[in-house]
């Protein structure tokens, strides 16, 4: 022994440490799910010859060891902090972007086009499938587009295609075959940029989903296409729920360093006891667009109608139907990805009945559905840009 | 199951290392040889270590053992008898390349002999075991040292499949001879000042491999997934990959000797600088070494070396770079790998190399690396459409410009992890400690705790990362 005990030392730490992890995860209780990542963790594989021959009861005790490790969640911050701190400006398809103001955001990487193709496709089906509902679709961009102008520089060799390319792609026409066959609302991202120079929070910072202030943009852009006459600005009559809200976005980074983001949802007091949302999967009925028992949970997003069900019926009796000149057929169905979650509760006072579909989720049809309730006027389309590129559902549209 | 996993680091590394420190505890106040009861431990982890990713192709390897073993007890046998002897290593000699052949070559050889008119053979579509490369010619070297009376032949299987299967090495190298590790194999000692060197040069490895290579692996990875590259960004590519393969590689036999050095072996360097080398010649004096000592050893030299004049000499040169380049993998580039490197070797020896000697060091490594980098290139790409299309985008023969935002987000990004694995690539530590040895004992006592808590942090650091992907496979695999 070289009498050196400054080298001994750290080795017997890094010994202890092991050897402290290594008791820890058999006795530690495990969890089944993981609030951060949103997905059920992995599952004690089970072990008999066949799957140690083929090697998947291996496979699958690797996963089981990462997903129950010791201190998961912290480790996960430390290294994803670690890469920061050496000035990464991507960690795990995140980007970091900085306002003028100097408020910093987190945006998801826009891959480039999957199934936008696909999308068309699917929707112009939808279109042609109907006697007499009229198709009515609205693309959302998402952050990365609305605040394109605090993205890190050189960004563009990351996502060299722009949503706005995508957008053209599909509205233009001009060398992309099919086109889209219905109309479109033009203009949506004009109109949250006026909200973004308006001071406005027009996306969360922490999650890939609009605000509810964005979602009313939209919403008053969408009015004179479906012959509405909007509500007036929500203001102070929108309320605030939560300001402790990290999304899916900041899930990814875990990065304590960036606040989190504030939830305000629209009410409207007449609503209360006449009100009848009906949950077709389950058949549970309620007076309100929300379930607040989300606010309690990670995914405080999931407010909004609910997170996932295939289709949701809203019926309002009280609506005020002047406010769409009183036409004869009172009903609107709604296709869409989880933005229109924050944007229905706009359109309730409207329609006697709205009909919510999720085509991930819905089997049967939505345009055979459609046609058997002649009382549906218009279809409104309604998908993020991501969305409609990435989620293979989208084909279920028609 | 790999190095550089929870799996190894959590789980199995501690409960091997206590139990083999028992096994070694015992050992000593049994008054037994110290060796065996090690062994034991030794042999039943490394077995388990190797079926965990490969259940079945344990069997092939204790069966390429076996072969080696029983040539060995048969040229033992047969010690008087030459002819004999020379019968029983071809023997060995063809069982054991056949077994490379056809879990290894057979699908490229098909598709070979599938381009001659006619010929229509299916494909094989054999998995590749791991390790298969490096164990081949582990036992090989046995078996040939032994035919030439340079080590005795061993009595005991099991301890012989000790030697072949001891999960430091197994699986990517380096490739240890038996007579480096025969007498160990028996009898051993472990110093606590050998066991912390072991540890941690263990460790050392381990952060190459986490933090350096597999971040330059993310890099290239993201640069090959561009449409199109700048020139720079090309290059930039081309060095990264050099760079990730260096740190992933030379991390594993830096683990490898580690661990042997915890347990009682000490195995031979395998890789010394090797960027950091002035010429090709150089770069493969300092580039895997135990590979390129094999083929020194077993091919060149029997074929007769430079002994035997030129033409010969030259003969025994392409025929080892042909193989050398066709061990790494079972495709043309990786021959092609071979050749390049063979003919710029040639061509130094007999026509630069003088010239070289004679420039300023800074440009002898930069003709080094330059040429070590484009070689890497030759040997990352197994589709030579895909070679050339990086190399127009290299040389801007695609129409794009010479310098773009990927080259600056990629350095955006990962300059950090580039230049230290740029300033690791030349001999800086052994120049640090050299520097501080000298100035007295405060200054050494500080690097020593500065390196401390360095080496808690990062250790921590390598855990949160593999947390965070538990997908990190190691290049070698493929070999």
């Amino acid at each position: 022994m070289k009498k050196e005990p400054l080298r001994i030392i750290p080795l017997l730490l890094i010994a202890a440490m092991t050897v402290i992890l290594a008791v820890l995860f058999p006795t530690l209780p495990k969890r089944t799910f993981s609030d951060n990542e949103n997905r059920t963790l992995a599952k004690f594989p089970a072990l008999n010859a066949e799957k140690v021959k083929d090697g998947s009861f291996q496979a699958g005790f690797e996963n089981y060891l990462a997903d129950h490790f010791p201190f998961r969640d912290a480790l996960f911050s430390l290294s994803v902090g670690a890469e920061r701190t050496l000035g990464k400006r991507e960690i795990n398809g995140v980007l970091y972007l900085r306002e003028p103001s100097g408020t910093r955001r987190l945006a998801d990487v826009y891959e480039k086009p999957v199934h936008g193709k696909k999308f068309v496709q699917a929707v112009n089906r939808l279109s042609e499938n109907l006697d007499t509902a009229r198709v009515t679709l609205m693309l959302v961009p998402t952050a990365v587009t609305l605040y394109r102008d605090c993205l890190p520089a050189h960004v563009k060799a990351r996502m060299p295609r722009t949503q706005m390319q995508l957008i053209r792609m599909i509205t233009g026409g001009k060398d992309i075959e099919p086109r889209v066959n219905c109309r479109i609302v033009r203009g949506v991202q004009k109109t949250l940029s006026d909200g973004r120079t308006a001071g406005e929070e027009i996306f969360y910072r922490t999650d890939h989903h609009w605000t509810t202030r964005g979602a009313y943009r939209a919403y008053r852009r969408l009015a004179p296409y479906l012959g509405l006459t909007p509500h007036d600005a929500p203001g102070e009559s929108l309320t605030l729920v939560s300001d402790s809200f990290y999304g899916t976005t900041w899930s990814k980074v875990c990065d304590r360093r960036i606040r989190p983001d504030v939830i305000e949802i629209y009410e409207n007091p007449a609503w209360k006891g006449s009100l009848k949302v009906t949950f077709e999967d389950t058949g549970e009925t309620t007076d309100t667009p929300y379930n607040r028992d989300w606010l309690a949970k990670k995914d405080q997003y999931s407010l909004f109608l609910d997170n996932l069900h295939p289709l949701i019926t809203i019926e309002n009796p009280d609506a005020d139907l002047q406010r769409r000149g009183n036409r004869e057929r009172r009903a609107l169905a709604l296709v869409k990805d989880s933005y229109a979650n924050c944007l229905v509760p706009f359109l309730i006072d409207h329609y006697e009945t709205i009909y919510v579909f999720d085509p991930r989720y819905y089997r049967g049809g939505i345009s055979t559905f459609v046609n058997e309730h002649p009382e549906v006027e218009d279809v409104l389309v309604l998908y993020n840009l991501s969305t409609m590129d990435t989620d293979r559902g989208v084909g279920a549209i028609s | 199951m790999v190095f550089s996993s929870l799996l190894f680091l959590i789980l199995f590394l501690p409960a091997f290392l206590i139990l083999y420190g028992l096994a070694a505890f015992a050992g000593k106040r049994t008054g037994r040889l110290s060796g065996d009861l090690c062994n034991v431990v030794l042999l039943v982890f490394s077995l388990f270590f190797y079926a965990w990713g490969e259940p079945l192709c344990l069997f092939l390897m204790m069966l390429s053992a076996l072969v080696d073993y029983v040539d060995g007890r048969l040229l033992a046998r047969f010690d008087e008898r030459p002819g004999l002897r020379r019968l029983c290593l071809v023997v060995a000699l063809l069982i054991n390349f056949s077994l490379l052949g056809i879990f290894k070559y057979a699908g490229f050889l098909t598709g070979i002999l599938n381009q001659l008119p006619g010929v229509k053979l299916p494909l094989p579509g054999i998995a590749l075991p791991i390790g298969i490369s490096f164990y081949t010619f582990q036992t090989t070297s046995y078996s040939i040292d032994v035919y030439r009376r340079e080590v005795k032949a061993e009595r005991n299987y099991f301890r012989y499949l000790t030697y072949v299967s001891m999960f430091p090495q197994l699986i990517a190298g380096p490739i240890v001879r038996y007579r480096t590790v025969s007498s160990e194999l028996t009898k051993r000692s472990i110093p606590l000042d050998d066991f912390a060197d072991g540890a941690t040069r263990f460790l050392i490895g381990l952060f190459r491999k986490v933090l350096i290579a597999n971040e330059l692996g993310a890099l290239w990875a993201f640069l090959l997934g561009q449409e199109k590259l700048s020139a720079a960004a090309a290059w930039l590519g081309l060095l990264t990959f050099t760079l990730q393969l260096y740190f992933d590689f030379s991390a594993y036999s830096d683990m490898a000797i580690g661990l042997g050095r915890m347990l009682g072996f000490h195995f031979n360097e395998n890789f010394n600088y090797p960027l950091a080398a002035v010429s090709l010649t150089d770069f493969w004096r300092r580039w895997h070494i135990s590979l390129s000592s094999w083929f020194r050893d077993y091919v060149y030299i029997p074929l007769g070396g430079n002994r035997r004049g030129r033409a010969v000499m030259l003969r025994n040169l392409f025929v080892v770079w042909f193989l050398t380049g066709l061990w790494h993998g079972a495709s043309w580039n990786y021959v092609l790998w071979g050749l390049y490197h063979g003919t710029l070797l040639v061509l130094e020896k007999f026509i630069w190399g003088k010239a070289l000697k004679r420039l300023p060091r800074i440009l002898q490594h930069v003709y080094a690396l330059v040429l070590i980098v484009f070689g890497f290139g030759i040997f990352y790409f197994e589709d030579l459409s895909a070679f050339g299309r990086h190399l127009s985008f290299a040389f801007g023969l695609a129409g794009t410009p010479v310098i773009g935002d990927d080259f600056f987000w990629a350095l955006g990004n990962d300059l950090p992890v580039l230049v230290l694995a740029l300033v690791l690539s030349f001999p800086v530590f052994p120049r640090v400690k050299e520097l501080a040895a000298r100035p007295g004992k405060p200054v050494r006592t500080a690097l020593r705790a500065v390196c401390g808590v360095l080496a808690v942090g990062l250790f921590v650091l390598c855990v949160a990362n593999l947390v965070r992907d538990s997908y990190n496979p190691f290049l070698y695999f493929r070999f």
